[in-house]
């Protein structure tokens, strides 16, 4: 059976190409297309696990001439000294994601084994020796989930150290066996104001504690902070530029209460005017509400582009196995005439469709593959693993929307195949 | 007992509109081993009976009974079996897949069964070989002279070891010694026993058989 399937493909190479190109778009236009509804629908998922805060009382600020000069991280720390000092705020700041150099990891053997296994066959495989760390504001560790499991977490005055001093840091759940409670790190070739700082490990998160990803949180995974180093933004940061510029990047407002969200936003326009700052200031559901409205334009293109596709995979398949009928009557007509019962030519007719079903799949699924494993070494932080980075509803919609396609466009042909008559067939010469 | 027993078998075609009688009141018994020749003119209605025969067809009215079985209420899975089994064909046109080698075509009825592919390959070779054109397996039909090809026809008639061998004017596309040979090889297919039936017009053919049925405006003579 699968010779005389190959043989048939193969007389009519040109025509099944042809259907293998359009079913491997269709697949990648569909995946892509439950891939980004499934993002969209986990995304807000993903923001409440992490937050510890309503988020209805969250106001995100976008700072649109957010420019790495002095002037600017001025203008920032004047925003954030107005808004701490708000009574309907309970508290404003951000959060910064980095890699700094670390003097005892450098040459840690067991920090660089921990880095490999997580990195490995990821592009961030080759800086493996800088450890990862979150700068947090003051009160953002209310933001991010930071459950601490041994030692302590942040105190107040943590935020508030002066140059010298030594600096808190809370370590993620994997670096339990390479560093202790009582360490002390010594940072260098920091950015900023200072050129070394010491570091004293306070305590260590609980395995798989998540972060919003400091790189536009809203379309991007969120960061477990297993291999990360929780640093507060000490009062000495405040004062070096490129500090103040990337929290600036997460910037984000507490309400006491979700009553005084529309107020807070009318005065921080006001503020912000006045300082000479361009800002939009929107709530979290708000910017989950533009994000589901902006994509929703892709969703319809991407919808009708598939329904076009689909219509037009199922005429070509059809209109195919029609001409593979016609042209192949003789044939049939041997094979009836010789044995082949009706049941034997739809089942002939099917596996081939069926196999070329399968090539398509398959070069989709490669594509699906590459692809997501070329997106998550360059961007994501995480490793390359095929259960989390592909999205197993998606396949199993492409896989029956394949069936459906299979289903519905070989109705007619197999119909057809019903009608023949042997001695019909049979006459004349191929 | 007869092999093929046909008992008042009328065929219509377009039986709903004006209708056109193909064959009226057809008694016709063939024995075992019998070596019969269907002949007439063209339109007579020899071709239909011969579907009918061979189950390619199936009759308005009237029974037909292949080797004592009832074959007008089979279904089509069932005749489709019966055809595979009990039957064989030979056409005028050869009836070859062109885009298939000899192996292909002969093995043909032997892939709706349930063998192994070795007893296949042997049952193949045996009969290529009988037939002196084992050297042509991998030849597609279209390379062969005329007459090679009716003898791949032949060597796939053979290989399902059927009954019954129908042929369909099986000279008709050979020169006058291929068709000679060819008919010298049919009479040895039919003293080992098997059941031939003829379709032709062509006396000299018709000559080689030990029945003669003669078919004239859809009625036996």
């Amino acid at each position: 059976m699968f010779k005389i399937i190959t043989k048939s493909l193969l007389n009519k190479k040109i025509a099944i190409l042809f259907i293998i190109i359009q079913l491997t778009i269709i697949n990648i236009a569909m995946y892509e297309m439950i891939t980004k509804f499934n993002i969209i629908d986990n995304q807000k998922m993903d923001l409440e696990s992490i937050l510890q805060e309503n988020a209805d009382n969250m106001i995100d600020i976008e700072f649109n001439d957010l420019y790495p000069d002095q002037n600017f991280a001025k203008k920032v720390m004047k925003l954030d000294q107005y808004l701490n000092s708000q009574d309907q705020i309970e508290y404003a700041g951000g959060f910064s994601q980095t890699d700094i150099y670390i003097k005892e990891l450098e040459n840690n053997s067991k920090f660089l084994e921990m880095q490999k296994e997580i990195y490995k066959g990821s592009k961030q495989e080759d800086y493996i020796d800088t450890p990862n760390v979150m700068f947090l504001d003051r009160n953002m560790d209310k933001f991010i989930n930071l459950d601490v499991v041994e030692g302590k977490k942040f105190f107040k005055d943590d935020f508030y150290l002066k140059n010298g001093e030594i600096v808190p840091i809370i370590l993620g759940n994997k670096f339990k066996g390479i560093l202790n409670i009582g360490d002390k790190l010594n940072a260098y070739n920091l950015i900023g104001s200072e050129q070394e700082k010491v570091f004293i490990v306070i305590g260590f998160l609980k395995e798989n504690s998540y972060s919003l990803n400091s790189s536009y949180f809203m379309e991007n995974k969120k960061v477990n902070l297993d291999n990360f180093i929780i640093i507060p933004f000490y009062e000495s940061n405040y004062k070096s530029t490129l500090d103040v510029v990337s929290k600036a990047g997460s910037y984000f407002v507490y309400a006491k209460d979700k009553n005084y969200i529309e107020n807070i936003k009318l005065n921080l326009k006001i503020k912000a005017d006045e300082i000479g700052l361009n800002i939009e200031s929107k709530t979290l559901n708000e910017l989950y509400k533009n994000y589901k409205e902006s994509n929703n334009e892709i969703h319809s293109i991407t919808t009708i582009t598939i329904v076009f596709l689909f219509i037009i995979i199922v005429f070509s398949i059809t209109s195919t196995m029609l001409i593979s009928i016609k042209k192949r009557k003789h044939e049939l007509g041997i094979r009836i005439v010789t044995g082949a019962s009706k049941y034997n030519i739809r089942k002939m007719y099917l596996y081939e469709i069926i196999l070329v079903t399968i090539i398509a799949n398959i070069i989709s699924l490669i594509y699906i593959i590459s692809n997501s494993y070329k997106n998550n070494t360059d961007f994501l932080i995480h490793p390359f693993n095929i259960i989390q980075v592909i999205n197993m509803k998606s396949l199993i919609c492409i896989l029956i929307f394949t069936l459906i396609i299979v289903i519905v466009s070989s109705f007619i042909p197999l119909r057809k195949i019903g009608q023949l008559q042997p001695k019909e067939l049979i006459g004349g010469n191929e | 007992m007869s092999i093929i027993d046909l008992r008042n078998i009328n065929k219509i075609y377009n039986e709903k509109k004006a209708g056109t009688i193909a064959l009226k009141n057809i008694n016709l018994k063939i024995e075992r081993g019998d070596f019969v020749a269907i002949m007439g003119s063209s339109g007579s209605g020899k071709s239909t009976l011969l579907n009918i025969i061979g189950c390619m067809d199936i009759p308005t009215e009237g029974e037909y009974y292949l080797d004592d079985r009832l074959v007008t209420k089979l279904s089509n899975k069932e005749l489709s079996r019966i055809r595979n089994l009990k039957l064989s064909f030979i056409f005028q046109n050869f009836a070859l897949m062109k885009n298939y080698n000899v192996y292909d075509n002969v093995e043909l009825p032997l892939i709706y069964r349930n063998i192994s592919n070795k007893e296949k390959k042997n049952k193949v070779i045996t009969y290529l070989r009988k037939l002196g054109i084992e050297d042509k397996i991998k030849s597609k039909p279209m390379e062969l002279s005329g007459g090679q090809q009716q003898r791949v026809a032949i060597a796939r008639a053979l290989v399902s070891d059927a009954d019954i061998i129908l042929a369909d004017e099986p000279t008709g596309a050979l020169d006058s010694k291929s068709g000679k040979d060819l008919m010298e090889l049919i009479t040895d297919i039919n003293k080992q026993g098997k059941t031939i039936v003829i379709v032709t017009h062509d006396e000299k053919i018709a000559s080689y058989c030990n029945k003669r049925i003669i078919i004239e405006d859809g009625n036996i003579k």
